[in-house]
């Protein structure tokens, strides 16, 4: 058959077709090119999801600013006010305020498109079963969108780092959208896998749930990794290597402009003080891209592997 | 020889039904011998060939595996074994307006969907007056598709789908959607495609429609091609086998009813923007005075008293005979036979000369269609029935024509 060269033309095989994962994971170099062919339907997909999350609400958009501006007040009332003394400068301030809020609104921007991404065959069920299209692409929307609430929270971050004199952005501001370009990688690898078990097990949007809070309590977006006194904070400081969350987070704050954490401590009267370094910006990049690579190659290769059984499934 | 727009090799496809989910991954344990699902065969061994520019027409019963061939060719579910090719463009109707989301407006699904079917920014832009002005939809465009009828979604739903200009259309049961003109935009749409050359597939419930539409027809039964023939000649062998099968006999002949909103043939509203059959009766041509008992052999006439819409249409009409028990025992048709019928109101009278039909009660449907007898502006049964009484006492449907000749052998040994 000479149906190659002919244009237009679309053959399929069941005998020649190979659906194992190690053959589908080959074209995750065409996966970046598949996304730019497709950027209009992209395009739409983001506008249907973020505007689609306020349509009908009477504040609209501006819901995605009110979001992160409470959360940080509320976060600087209880740790400045309520943990921390202003005046004493002891325990936790609003420096502790913004160290959590960097952290939180970053990992909630990986959890939420996780989260987001899990589903997204299953909820675009129709599509999949009577529109022939990438459903690989389903996961990319929704990850942009969780990205644009973090810029959004980043730049309430910093606006408020910089009232305060607690922020020092410097050149490294610029690498922000390379963080978010890890990140984005990093989170499609996982959605996309996980999207991928919860068509074949619903049970897989629970297991995600308490997993990432088990994960979020891990990473230190509430704690300092130096700061550390358990019985086995040397062991725990130790698996920080293997923590895929931990250099994108870090990699986070410092393009943020955050160099180091002041915090201090009272013990037995004596102020200690805990201050740390959040380490090298070029270490936290590397090592987070090494980890998104891994888990989009894994997560591509395993959706790619199994999407021709969604359309029967969903 | 041209090579076929659509080639089908050994098709099959099995769906495998699981308890709990966590059987599929159980039974691709090693130690686990027996299947833990039940396989469910939609399609065993399907090899047919499309040629370029044919309209070909499936038929069948419900999960006799219609839809399963016309998804496995759109692209949306797989094989699990033999092959496929479909040379061009494909555009699939199968479900109208499955990628709406209902909170957008109208105009707002229209990018959407154009770009799910593949178009870029500056092809949807260009094509958008064109199904705006296809859907007819304009005052309600900017309005979210939430707030649409039924009717509504599936124009905007047809105008998008429609809008790609496709080499091969994959149709699934959709020419009934929208008001009586939108279903005719529909058809014309139709129509349209067959004449510039175009492929279609084409699944359908309504046998007139394939034979009316379509070249030629494959009969699915069970997962497998049944018969695959003339359009004509596969629908009539089907009529026949499926009129054994059903339990009662079933007075409108084999349409669904149509869903809500819809425009109903059936039913279509008294107003003066629809061709209308105003009265139909049966009578006898000699006094011309209503009769309803006849003999075989007398002549009978059917007189259909039609008012047609204000803007005048040119019509098409077919009056049937349908024995008790469901059988079709003739159709004839103002389109067959070269009729004409055109003006604001008249009357069309069908005389049946040397009535061939035997005892029975006939029921007399009237159809009544464009002029390309594909659009039903209206169906109903003559007001009374058709009674014939035998004064002989032959037996069967008909009154065949018929002659007896007796020859002896000569010479036999059988004396």
């Amino acid at each position: 058959m000479t149906s190659g060269s002919a244009p237009f033309v679309k053959t399929y095989s069941a005998e020649t077709a190979r659906h194992t994962v190690l053959a589908s994971l080959v074209p995750v170099v065409r996966y970046p090119l598949e996304i730019w062919r497709h950027r209009y339907l992209v395009h739409n997909f983001f506008r249907r999801e973020l505007l689609g999350r306020f349509r009908g609400s009477s504040l609209g958009l501006f819901w995605v600013l009110v979001h992160p501006i409470v959360m940080f007040a509320v976060y600087y009332l209880v740790f400045g006010y309520l943990f921390g003394n202003p005046k004493t400068g002891v325990g936790p301030g609003r420096e502790y305020a913004l160290y959590l809020f960097s952290g939180v609104i970053a990992f909630t921007a990986l959890n939420e498109g996780v989260t987001r991404s899990c589903t997204c065959v299953v909820d675009n069920g129709n599509l999949v079963k009577k529109v022939a299209f990438p459903s690989e692409l389903l996961p990319v929307p929704l990850i942009l969108v969780s990205l644009v609430v973090y810029v959004v929270g980043a730049l309430v971050c910093l606006g408020v780092g910089l009232a305060y004199g607690v922020l020092a952005p410097g050149w490294s501001l610029l690498l922000l959208p390379v963080v978010l370009l890890i990140q984005f990688v990093m989170t499609l690898g996982i959605g996309l896998f996980l999207a991928n078990a919860y068509v074949f097990a619903r049970d897989t949007s629970h297991l995600w749930s308490i997993a990432s809070m088990a994960w979020m309590f891990l990473t230190p977006v509430f704690w300092f990794p130096h700061a550390l006194e358990g019985p086995i904070a040397e062991s725990i400081k130790q698996a920080f290597a293997w923590n895929p969350a931990y250099p994108l987070l870090q990699a986070h704050r410092i393009v943020l402009g955050a160099q180091s954490v002041k915090y201090s401590k009272e013990v037995d009267g004596v102020t200690k003080d805990l201050t740390s370094d959040l380490g090298y910006l070029g270490d936290h990049l590397l090592y987070a891209s090494l980890w998104a690579l891994g888990f989009l190659c894994l997560g591509y290769a395993v959706f790619m592997s199994r999407r021709h059984k969604y359309a029967d499934l969903v | 020889m041209t090579t076929p727009a659509i080639e089908v090799e050994r098709l099959a496809k099995t769906y495998r039904i699981y308890g709990p989910p966590w059987h599929r991954v159980l039974e691709k344990m090693p130690w686990i011998k027996r299947p833990l699902h039940r396989a469910v065969h939609a399609l065993a061994d399907i090899t047919f060939a499309v040629d370029a520019g044919q309209c070909t027409g499936v038929i069948g019963r419900n999960g006799a595996g219609k839809s399963t061939l016309l998804k496995i060719l759109t692209g949306t579910t797989f094989p699990t074994a033999g092959r496929y090719a479909v040379r061009g463009h494909v555009s699939a109707l199968l479900e109208l307006g499955a990628g709406f989301h209902q909170d957008f407006t109208g105009r707002e699904n229209i990018y959407m969907n154009a770009a799910m079917m593949g178009f870029s920014r500056k092809e949807a832009r260009s094509r958008f007056q064109q199904i705006l002005d296809f859907s007819e939809l304009h005052d309600f465009i900017d309005a979210p598709v939430r707030t649409y009828s039924s009717g509504m979604v599936a124009r905007l739903g047809f105008s998008v789908a429609v809008a790609t200009d496709p080499d091969v259309l994959i149709i699934d049961e959709i020419l009934g959607v929208g008001d009586l003109s939108f279903q005719r935009k529909c058809v014309d749409k139709i129509w349209d495609y067959k004449a510039r050359g175009k492929t279609m597939f084409f699944c359908s419930h309504s046998l007139y429609d394939v034979r009316q539409i379509c070249e030629q027809a494959i009969w699915l039964r069970e997962g497998r091609v049944h018969m695959m023939a003339d359009a004509v000649m596969v629908t009539n062998e089907y009529a026949t086998w499926e009129s054994h099968l059903r339990d009662k006999p079933d007075q409108s002949g084999y349409e669904k009813l149509p869903a809500a909103g819809q425009f109903d043939p059936h039913n279509p509203p008294d107003d003066d923007q629809h061709p209308r059959i105003v009265g139909a009766q049966i009578v006898d041509p000699a006094t011309g005075q209503p009769r309803h008992h006849f003999a075989p052999g007398e002549t009978v006439a059917i007189r259909v008293h039609v008012r047609n819409s204000r803007k005048p249409e040119k019509l098409a009409m077919a009056i049937g005979a349908m024995r008790s028990e469901g059988t079709l025992c003739f159709a004839h048709s103002t389109q067959f036979d070269g009729v004409r019928l055109e003006g604001p109101e008249f009357v069309v009278t069908l005389t049946l000369g040397n009535l061939c039909l035997l005892s029975g009660e006939f029921n007399l449907p009237v159809w009544l269609f464009d002029e390309r007898g594909v659009h039903r502006f209206h169906e109903r049964p003559v007001d009374q029935k058709l009674v014939v009484q035998n004064r002989t006492k032959d037996l069967g449907l008909f009154l065949q024509n018929h002659q007896w000749q007796v020859d002896r052998v000569p010479g036999s040994v059988f004396r």
